[in-house]
C-alpha cells in the first residue's frame, strides 16, 4: 500500500498525468517507431529460428527416389508429344493428356466451371490405401508467367506413370490440369469439395508445378507458399520440400531472391525476404499471375508452388520430379493432417523463420499506438467529457452512415466490374479508381481551399474530435482483429494509415500557434501599425498546418496507395491491383477488398470529413492562459 | 611299502575319472540344480508404439522374438505384443515383411510368427494383467503368462518413453511404479524365479529405478534426459529399421547358440556409449547372482541345468528280458491299476552312492589307504 501511495503522491506532485496526456501523440509515435524497430530486429541473429521438421511421420529424404535416368527418357517422350500440342485447342490438349492417363490406368474426369476452359483431372486410387485421403499434383497448362507449361506437363505425365507402378501409396493422388492457376484452379478446388462426382477423399497437400520451356536442365527452383486471407501452408510442408531439395543439391529461392544470392544469408537478405514476404502475403490473390498455391486456401489443404528457374544449370528435370516424388512420399507417411508445425510464420530465408509469437508484438505496438492517438485526440481536444457523451448519438450516426457508404461501395464496385465483359474490365476499373482518387484528392485538399463561408455543413467541436478519435480507434480495432488472422494486412494497413494519427496534433498545434501569434500581434498592434508583411507571413504559417494535413490525408488514402502500389508492382497496367481487389472475392474468395473498403476507407473518410467540416477552434481563453503561463 | 597301494589307488582314481569325465556326484548334482532353480523360460516381448514411422520398434521386438525362439523358448512360452501391423501397412514397399537391417537378409515376419496381442490389444491394462495374471476365467491360456516360482522371465519393452513412463499406443502410458508394483505382485504370487528386464526407449533407465522386488536384473538403453537413437534407415522402405541399443544387443546375441556358455557381463560389455550413443544402464542390486556367472541362455534360451544319470545300456531291453534273453511276459499282462505313483526325492539317503562303480571293499580299502597316506605325508612334512 505504502509503495502505491508513495508513487501516486509522487505522480500527483510532479503532475505526471497531465504531462502524459500532453505527450500522448509523442508516445503514440514512439510506439509506431517501436513497431518498425521490432520488425527490423527480427532478422538479427538470435531473433529468428532455423527451420526443422516437427512432424515425426514425415521422414523427408529417408527414401530413395527411383525417378531417375530411365524416367528421363519418358519425360522426354511426353515432352516431345506435348510440344505439338502447344498450338492446339484446350480440348485437344486435354484429350491427349486424358488418353495418356487412361493408358496408365487412372480414372479421369472433367470439371466444367462455366467461365473458362474445362479442367481435366485424374485420380490414382491408392492400391492398398484406405481411399480416404489424397494428395494433389496441379499442373496448369499455362504458367503464372504466361508460358506454356511444357516441362511440368511432361513431368506430371511421367510421374503419373511412375507413381502408378508403386504399391506404397496410402493416399490417393489427384492430377489436375487447369487452364491456368487462377480462377480455374480455384473453382476446381471449390467444386471438388462441393459438387464434383469423382473425388478421392480429403486433400492433405497439394503441389503446383511450373516448369516452362526450360528444357532438360534448370538452375534452381522458386517456391511460393502464400495462401489467401493470410493463410499459409503448414511450415512442415515447406520444410519437407526444402529439405528434399537440399538433399538433391538444389537451391531454393523464396520471395524472389535472385539466383546468385541464394547462398547468401546476411541481415539484409533476411530483411528483404521478410519485407517481401509481408507484402506478398498482403497482396496474395490480388494479382492475376498468381502461383496457384493460394487456390487451395480455406479447405485445410497445405499447398506450395514450385517453379524451375533457368535452363543452363547443373540440375536436370528428373531432379525436379524427385522433389515431387519424395515430398509425396513424405506426405504419404502422414497419419494425421498437418498440424505439428506452425501455420503462422514469416520466412527470413528458406532455412530461417520467425513464428507468430516473435513477430506479433510489432502489430500490437501499432494497434496500441492508434489507440493512444485516439485517446490523446479526446483528451487534448479541450472538450468536456460530458459534451462528448451528449454528442455520442450523432457521432455514431455519422460513422454508421460512413460505414454504410463503404458497404454500398464494397458491393457495388465489384458487381460493376464483374458484370462488364472481360476485355472492358480494365477500363471500368480504371474509371472507378479515377473517380475514387479524384474524390480522395478533393476531400484531402479541401481543408486547404475551402473557405469557411462555403462550408454548408459544419460539425461542432465534440463531433469533430469525436469522429477523429473514433476513426483512429476503429483502425486500432481493425489491426487488433486482423493481428493473428492476417498479420501482414494488419501491419501494412497500420503503417499506411499511420499519417492519420498526426492529423489532430498538427491541427491543434497549428491553431495554438496561430492564436498565440494573434495575441502577440494584438500586443504589437497596440504599439505600432500592423505590418502587411508580417500579416502574410502569419497567414503562410497558418496554412502550413493545413498543407501538412492535406498531404497526410493524401498519402494515407487507400485509393492513392492502391494506385501507387498498383503502378509499382505492375508498371504496364497500373489498375491491376485495383482490379484484383474488386474481383478477388468472387474469383478466389479473398476478402482483402472488404478490409480496405470497410475498415481502412471509413476510418480515413471519418478523419478527412472532420478535417473539412470540423471545428477546431481553440478556446482562446485557454490558449491565452497557456501563453500567459509561458510568458 | 606303502607307496605301492597308494600309487595303485591314485592310478585307479585317475583311470576312473579319465574314463568318465562327466562324473558328477549326487551332491554336486544337487548344488547345480539348486543354484539355478529355474525349470522353464518365458519371454514377454512388447512393442508399444503405433504408426508407420515407428517401424523400428516392431523390428526391434521381432528381432528379439526371433532370437529367443532360436535359443529354444517355444512359442507357447513367448508372449509377443505387437502394437501395429506394419508388415501389412500400405506404406510398406515389401508387403508382409519386416526387416531389421538394410541388407534385408532376414525377414523377421516370416512364416512362423505367433502374435499374442496385436494392435489395440497392446494396452497398459493388458500388460499389467499379463504380468500379474489377473484375467477373466475365459481368457485363453495361450495369451497368459503361465509362470511359476521356477520360471525365468525375459521381459523386453520398446517404444517411446520419457522420465519414468513408457507410452503405449499414443494414447496412454505406463509408469515406472506400475511395473515395479506388478513385479512385486509377481514375486508375492511366486510367479517368477528371476526376471531379466530389458528396455529400449528414450530415458529408459528411469523405468527400472523403482523396482524393489528381488531377483530382477535390469538393463536400459539411456539415462534420464537422454534419447535413444535409431541405428540406420532402409532407403527403400524409407524408415529407420532398428534402434542402436537393440542392434548391438542382437549383434552380440547372433553369436550365441543354445549351448553357449556366454555370460551376461559379456553382453553388457557391448553397451558402450560409442555403440549406443547414449548411456545404457544396468541394475544388479536386486539380483543375487554375479552377472559374470549368469548365462545368456538362462533368460534368452530354454536351457535348464540337468544332471544326466548314468544308466545301464539297453535299459529297456533289460527291463523286458531275463538274463537268458527271453521276453518277460508278465510286463505286458500287468493290469493298469497296478501302476502306482513313484516317489522321487533328492533327499533320499539310500541312493547316496558314488556314481562310478566301485565295490564297497575297495572303497573301504581306498579310504583307509588315503587316510594313511595323508597321515604319512603329514608326519614327514612335520619332520622336515
Amino acid at each position: 500500500m505504502a509503495l502505491a501511495e508513495t508513487i501516486s503522491r509522487k505522480v500527483h506532485k510532479l503532475g505526471l498525468v497531465p504531462k502524459a496526456i500532453k505527450l500522448l501523440p509523442v508516445i503514440s509515435f514512439l510506439l509506431a517507431v517501436a513497431s518498425v524497430s521490432w520488425l527490423l530486429s527480427l532478422p538479427l541473429d538470435g531473433n529468428y529460428r532455423n527451420t526443422y521438421i516437427s512432424e515425426n511421420a514425415l521422414m523427408p529424404s529417408q527414401v530413395t527416389s527411383y525417378f531417375r535416368e530411365s524416367e528421363w527418357n519418358i519425360v522426354r517422350g511426353y515432352r516431345g508429344e506435348l510440344e505439338f500440342l502447344e498450338q492446339t485447342s484446350n480440348e485437344q490438349r486435354n484429350l491427349k493428356m486424358e488418353k495418356w492417363l487412361n493408358d496408365i490406368g487412372l480414372v479421369t474426369a472433367y470439371h466444367h466451371n462455366g467461365f473458362t476452359k474445362d479442367t481435366l483431372y485424374a485420380i490414382m486410387h491408392a492400391p492398398r490405401g484406405d481411399d480416404t485421403e489424397a494428395m494433389v499434383l496441379t499442373v496448369p497448362w499455362i504458367t503464372s508467367e504466361g508460358e506454356y507449361n511444357l516441362g511440368a506437363l511432361a513431368l506430371a505425365a511421367a510421374l503419373a506413370r511412375y507413381f502408378s507402378r508403386m504399391s506404397i501409396w496410402s493416399k490417393n493422388i489427384i492430377f489436375v490440369f487447369p487452364e491456368d492457376s487462377h480462377a480455374a484452379l480455384r473453382s476446381w478446388v471449390a467444386a471438388y469439395h462441393t459438387s464434383l462426382e469423382n473425388t478421392a477423399g480429403s486433400i492433405e497437400a497439394a503441389i503446383v508445378l511450373e516448369y516452362g520451356k526450360n528444357g532438360d536442365y534448370f538452375d534452381y527452383y522458386e517456391m511460393f507458399y502464400e495462401g489467401l486471407n493470410g493463410q499459409l501452408p503448414n511450415l512442415d510442408l515447406l520444410n519437407t520440400a526444402n529439405l528434399i531439395g537440399y538433399h538433391e543439391g538444389l537451391h531454393c529461392s523464396i520471395q524472389g531472391t535472385p539466383g546468385e544470392e541464394l547462398t547468401k544469408n546476411t541481415y539484409f537478405t533476411r530483411l528483404r525476404t521478410l519485407v517481401r514476404g509481408i507484402v506478398a502475403l498482403t497482396l496474395s490473390g490480388l494479382r492475376r499471375n498468381v502461383p496457384g498455391c493460394e487456390s487451395f486456401s480455406g479447405w485445410q489443404i497445405q499447398a506450395i508452388t514450385i517453379r524451375a528457374k533457368g535452363s543452363k544449370g547443373p540440375h536436370d528435370v528428373t531432379q525436379f520430379g524427385r522433389v515431387v516424388d519424395s515430398t509425396f512420399r513424405s506426405v504419404n507417411n502422414l497419419l494425421e493432417k498437418f498440424h505439428q508445425s506452425f501455420f503462422f510464420y514469416l520466412m527470413l530465408s528458406s532455412k530461417n523463420f520467425v513464428s507468430i509469437a516473435t513477430y506479433l508484438p510489432s502489430a500490437v505496438f501499432l494497434a496500441v499506438s492508434f489507440a493512444l492517438s485516439s485517446l490523446g485526440c479526446l483528451l487534448n481536444s479541450g472538450v468536456e467529457a460530458s459534451e462528448f457523451v451528449n454528442n455520442i448519438g450523432r457521432l455514431l450516426t455519422i460513422f454508421t452512415l460512413i460505414e454504410l457508404g463503404g458497404f454500398m461501395l464494397s458491393l457495388l464496385l465489384p458487381l460493376l466490374t464483374i458484370n462488364t465483359p472481360l476485355e472492358l474490365q480494365d477500363e471500368v476499373v480504371l474509371q472507378i479508381l479515377l473517380v475514387l482518387s479524384i474524390f480522395t484528392f478533393i476531400l484531402a485538399l479541401s481543408p486547404l481551399t475551402l473557405k469557411k463561408q462555403f462550408k454548408f455543413f459544419k460539425l461542432n467541436k465534440p463531433l469533430t474530435f469525436g469522429l477523429i478519435s473514433l476513426s483512429l480507434f476503429f483502425i486500432s480495432m481493425l489491426i487488433t482483429t486482423l493481428l493473428i488472422v492476417h498479420f501482414s494486412l494488419a501491419l501494412l494497413v497500420g503503417f499506411l494509415s499511420l499519417p492519420l494519427t498526426f492529423v489532430q496534433p498538427i491541427i491543434t498545434q497549428g491553431l495554438r500557434e496561430k492564436s498565440a501569434r494573434a495575441l502577440e500581434e494584438d500586443k504589437l498592434f497596440e504599439g505600432s501599425k500592423k505590418d502587411p508583411l508580417s500579416q502574410i507571413v502569419s497567414l503562410g504559417r497558418a496554412d502550413k498546418a493545413k498543407i501538412k494535413v492535406s498531404l497526410l490525408l493524401i498519402i494515407s488514402s487507400p485509393f492513392f496507395v492502391i494506385f501507387l502500389a498498383g503502378s509499382y508492382f505492375d508498371p504496364e497496367n497500373g489498375v491491376s491491383l485495383m482490379r484484383g481487389l474488386l474481383t478477388s472475392w468472387s474469383e478466389l474468395q479473398c476478402w482483402t477488398w472488404y478490409v480496405v473498403i470497410l475498415g481502412w476507407f471509413p476510418a480515413w473518410l471519418g478523419i478527412a470529413l472532420s478535417c473539412v467540416f470540423g471545428n477546431f477552434e481553440v478556446d482562446y481563453s485557454a490558449a491565452f492562459n497557456d501563453t500567459k503561463k509561458e510568458i | 611299502m606303502l607307496v605301492i597301494p597308494v600309487v595303485i589307488y591314485i592310478l585307479s582314481l585317475l583311470t576312473a575319472i579319465i574314463a568318465d569325465p562327466n562324473v558328477v556326484t549326487t551332491d554336486e548334482a544337487e548344488t547345480i540344480i539348486s543354484e539355478s532353480r529355474h525349470t522353464n523360460n518365458w519371454a514377454v516381448l512388447v512393442s508399444t508404439s503405433r504408426f508407420w514411422f515407428n517401424y523400428r520398434h516392431m523390428a526391434n521386438v521381432l528381432s528379439l522374438y526371433r532370437t529367443v525362439k532360436r535359443l529354444g523358448i517355444p512359442d507357447s512360452q513367448i508372449i509377443l505384443m505387437l502394437s501395429d501391423d506394419i508388415a501389412c501397412n500400405a506404406r510398406n514397399a515389401f508387403p508382409g515383411t519386416v526387416f531389421n537391417n538394410m541388407d534385408q537378409a532376414l525377414d523377421l515376419y516370416g512364416d512362423s510368427i505367433e502374435v499374442d496381442y496385436r494392435g489395440y490389444e497392446v494396452t497398459v491394462e493388458n500388460f499389467i494383467r499379463l504380468l500379474t495374471d489377473r484375467w477373466d476365467p475365459d481368457h485363453p491360456r495361450s495369451k497368459r503368462l503361465l509362470t511359476d516360482e521356477n520360471s525365468n522371465i525375459f521381459i523386453y519393452l520398446t517404444g517411446h518413453g520419457g522420465n519414468e513412463f513408457l507410452k503405449f499406443q499414443d494414447a496412454e502410458e505406463i509408469g515406472s511404479y506400475d511395473i515395479a508394483d506388478a513385479f512385486e505382485q509377481m514375486h508375492e504370487k511366486k510367479r517368477y524365479n528371476e526376471i531379466f528386464f530389458m528396455i529400449d526407449t528414450c530415458q529408459a533407465n528411469t523405468m527400472y529405478e523403482r523396482f524393489y522386488s528381488p531377483n530382477i536384473l535390469a538393463v536400459g538403453s539411456s539415462r534420464l534426459d537422454e534419447s535413444s537413437y535409431s541405428h540406420h534407415s532402409d532407403m527403400d522402405i524409407g524408415v529407420a529399421v532398428i534402434d542402436r541399443f537393440t542392434y548391438y544387443t542382437l549383434d552380440f546375441l547372433e553369436k550365441v547358440d543354445k549351448d553357449s556358455k556366454q555370460t551376461m557381463d559379456k553382453l553388457f560389455d557391448v553397451y558402450t556409449y560409442q555403440n549406443v550413443h547414449s548411456n545404457p544402464g544396468i541394475r544388479t542390486d536386486l539380483f543375487k547372482r554375479d552377472v559374470s556367472k549368469v548365462l545368456i541362455t538362462d533368460f534368452l534360451g530354454n536351457v535348464q541345468n540337468v544332471v544326466v544319470d548314468d544308466v545301464e545300456k539297453d535299459i529297456l531291453y533289460n527291463a523286458n528280458h531275463d538274463e537268458k534273453g527271453e521276453v518277460l511276459a508278465q510286463n505286458e499282462s500287468k493290469p493298469i491299476v497296478s501302476y502306482s505313483t513313484i516317489q522321487i526325492s533328492f533327499d533320499s539317503e539310500d541312493d547316496s552312492h558314488v556314481l562310478t562303480e566301485l565295490s564297497p571293499e575297495f572303497q573301504r580299502l581306498a579310504g583307509l589307504l588315503t587316510l594313511l597316506f595323508v597321515l604319512a605325508l603329514w608326519l614327514t612334512a612335520k619332520q622336515a
